[in-house]
């Protein structure tokens, strides 16, 4: 089985634990990229990422606190999400196959 | 009329508690290395205030003294404002203290506005036990009568409703940015035979300032959720009516669910998708109109929106509720003087909160939003 490795920390915005595709979106007007299951990775979303965070099975944001958009939104959902990681947007790449830990705060990536 | 009015040592104590909780719910909001208030969508809460907030909290002030003068009765106050979370919202005390008027004409509001969160809130003006209980029994019977409960344990009715809501508060966030709460209300948990209630309003869905709106099919959203008894040490709601004290979704600890719509008890669960998927059409295109604006006309919604939250006072003392002249004029006339302090004063000193300890940036806001200095 192949090892999982911490890319990345951030503040634990919404438990639970998935795994998926990353998807990057940086501006709405992509949102019609996400396809269902995928995580959405983004700066920090507001209500015009409604459309893709109805797909998300997941959220990492670079900015944001408890008590962002992002978090009451996943909590709301019952998705995991890490929220202020400040460089999401940078280190993760579209279609990577990465695991939220959102009680810990934790992104994981596949090592071989 | 409210007749009894707060004392200043009992306003002051109680402004001292509003400003610690707006200021941990502002460090909050963000990781500790963001400026304060400036991630916020579409624009920052300080500079849209730089515009109206003054002329806002005069036409308050007069309002509030005119139903004062008149003498109208508590009972009648409550029954317009309806739901306190619009009340709350102005609790912020941003609209209130960002500006250069006297102490007295900020502390006048904010002392009325506690008496009348007080009457709504039973007198627990800050939730101090987590929980926010505006309906005594006789006012609980009568909102549950006739309610036909889904069951919330399957997943996809699970998944159903977690998802209207999650919308739902997109969509206020749409209609009303930071000042969400201006279309939703959060109270309970309230302890029922069958567990613990908690009640999720959402109001005012349809406000004429935003056309887009018009397109919705249903204006208010009445949903009623029973979780297991032993859930409540997960929900406590704050002052600001949130749930914020967990990184948990309770959502898998809802039993059963129930919901009115336009004041109609939802029966099939057919309905809620039609309404979720007329959500969506509506967010779709007010997210394209919103998009679309520039600046000022970003600042003239805002004003727009800010206003019409005090309609129900106006209306008490047939005021009209809209924005006078003097606000378009800041906006469209005033708009690169006004902005100047917006970029050269205020926006730099916010930035350089980033770079301060969690301390220093705590006391830096309280004294930014508090109505005494």
């Amino acid at each position: 089985m192949p090892k999982q490795k911490i890319i990345l920390k951030g503040i634990s915005a919404s438990a639970g634990i998935v795994k998926g595709k990353a998807r990057i979106i940086l501006d709405p007007f992509d949102n019609s990229k996400m396809k269902k299951g995928d995580i959405l990775v983004t700066s920090i979303t507001n209500p015009l990422f409604t459309p893709a965070i109805i797909k998300a099975s997941g959220i990492i944001t670079d900015l944001g606190g408890t008590l962002s958009h992002s978090a009451v939104v996943a909590r709301e959902l019952g998705i995991p999400a890490v929220v202020g990681t400040k460089e999401a947007t940078k280190v993760l790449r579209d279609n990577m196959m990465i695991t939220i830990d959102g009680k810990k705060g934790i992104i994981y990536a596949k090592t071989q | 009329m409210v007749k009894k009015e707060l004392s200043m040592q009992k306003l002051n104590k109680q402004i001292d508690i509003l400003l610690d909780i707006i200021v941990e719910s502002l460090l909050g909001a963000k990781s500790e290395e963001e400026a304060a208030a400036l991630t916020l969508w579409p624009i920052p809460v300080p500079q849209g205030m730089l515009y109206f907030s003054d002329v806002w909290t005069k036409k308050l002030n007069r309002v509030l003294h005119l139903i004062e003068k008149r003498k109208i009765k508590s009972k009648e106050i409550l029954k317009a404002i309806r739901f306190p979370s619009r009340i709350v919202q102005f609790l912020w005390l941003d609209a209130i203290t960002f500006n250069n008027l006297s102490k007295k004409e900020k502390l006048y509001p904010i002392a009325k506005f506690l008496i009348f969160l007080s009457l709504f809130r039973k007198k627990d003006i800050f939730c101090e036990n987590g929980k926010n209980i505006l309906w005594n029994k006789k006012e609980l019977e009568k909102h549950k009568r006739g309610l036909h409960f889904f069951s919330g344990k399957g997943k996809n009715l699970n998944k159903l409703i977690s998802t209207f809501e999650a919308i739902l508060w997109s969509y206020t966030e749409l209609l009303y940015w930071t000042n969400h709460p201006f279309g939703h209300g959060f109270h309970g948990s309230y302890s029922i035979r069958e567990g613990d209630l908690v009640v999720k309003e959402y109001f005012d869905l349809k406000p004429k300032a935003w056309s887009f709106s018009q397109g919705l099919n249903f204006s208010e959203v009445e949903i009623f959720e029973i979780y297991k008894r032993n859930t409540s040490s997960k929900i406590k709601l704050e002052f600001f009516e949130r749930n914020i004290r967990t990184n948990q979704s309770i959502k898998q600890d809802l039993e059963k669910f129930a919901l009115k719509v336009n004041g109609k008890i939802v029966k099939k669960p057919e309905e809620i998708s039609q309404f979720l998927e007329n959500l969506m059409e509506v967010i779709k295109k007010g997210s394209e109109i919103i998009q679309a604006l520039n600046e000022q006309q970003l600042i003239e919604k805002y004003a727009d929106y800010y206003f019409y939250a005090i309609k129900p006072l106006c209306d008490l003392v047939k005021e009209n509720w809209h924005p006078p002249k003097q606000v378009r004029n800041n906006i469209y006339k005033k708009y690169k003087e006004i902005n100047a302090v917006w970029e050269k004063v205020v926006k730099k000193n916010f930035e350089k909160t980033a770079d301060l300890s969690y301390k220093q940036q705590e006391k830096i806001l309280k004294e930014a939003f508090d109505p005494r200095n």
